[in-house]
């Protein structure tokens, strides 16, 4: 169940959770739905930019960015790159353009943890999600069209919604000891489990990973 | 984009983009996007004639 179509674990190393990207027909890119001059690079890794944090970065830390602590996203700030663990939230972004995609993630750098997704500095692409919804009838053919247009930019696997979901909440079950006090699954097959079925998959996962 | 409340902190690494370039447009929307020009007709158009000044 942990191996779906190439998605590659032994890659994974921090939090999943869903973002939607839209094509825009003039920069003939992936942007995102709600800041349309946000490109997304086919190499799958963008990072947050905020001013107002960063202004408040010590100088002589400004010409170091590789050396300087970790001010974006702002603890008392909105900015960073957000992504979600519910698909009703993801779902209200793919309406920017007629092709959008909404794509499996990771966080990366610093990331500020929410009941229902993440504000982080990096965010990378690691899948596109095909939807299999019934209420897509009459727009199949374009989602389903654009989900590989995005696997083909990002050069990342397709995986259906039922897996990604499986995938993202056993993952962040898996890094998050303290899981069962805040996480809320979103996969249904995953909210059916119980603390010894999560924790059987877990060893599972971790021995395939080491063999990996 | 709504978040809820808040859980925890993390600091991971960061990590160094390897830049690729943004593939040019393909065939398929180069064709689409090509203004269709009318095709071009040479139409010659005789001078026209002068007209005749009758004297009263």
């Amino acid at each position: 169940m942990l191996q779906p179509n190439n998605l590659k674990f032994d890659q994974l190393e921090n939090e999943l959770a869903l973002k939607a990207v839209a094509w825009d027909f003039e920069q003939h890119a992936f942007v995102s739905p709600s800041k349309k001059e946000f490109v997304w690079n086919p190499d799958g890794l963008e990072a947050a930019v905020c001013h107002k944090c960063e202004s408040a970065m010590p100088v002589d830390m400004k010409y170091l960015p590789e050396l300087s602590p970790n001010m974006v996203p702002g603890d008392n700030c909105s900015c960073g790159i957000y992504s979600t663990f519910r698909w009703s939230i993801v779902e209200g972004y793919v309406s920017a353009s007629p092709i959008s995609a909404v794509m499996l993630t990771e966080a990366v750098g610093k990331t500020i943890i929410y009941m229902d997704g993440m504000r982080t500095y990096q965010l990378a692409i690691r899948a596109v999600i095909k939807p299999v919804f019934t209420h897509y009838v009459g727009r199949d053919n374009l989602i389903i069209g654009a989900a590989y247009q995005a696997a083909d930019y990002f050069q990342v696997p397709v995986i259906d919604t039922k897996t990604a979901f499986v995938v993202m909440d056993l993952w962040n079950i898996f890094l998050n000891d303290d899981w069962h006090e805040w996480y809320r699954p979103e996969s249904l097959d995953v909210k059916g489990m119980n603390e010894a079925d999560i924790l059987q998959y877990k060893e599972m996962f971790f021995a395939r990973k080491e063999m990996a | 984009m709504r978040t809820g409340e808040k859980v925890k902190t993390k600091e991971y690494p960061r990590r160094v983009p390897k830049r690729i370039a943004i593939p040019a447009p393909d065939v398929f929307t180069k064709e689409r996007d090509k203004v269709q020009q009318p095709e071009r007709i040479e139409v010659e158009i005789a001078p026209a004639e002068q007209p005749q000044i009758r004297s009263a």
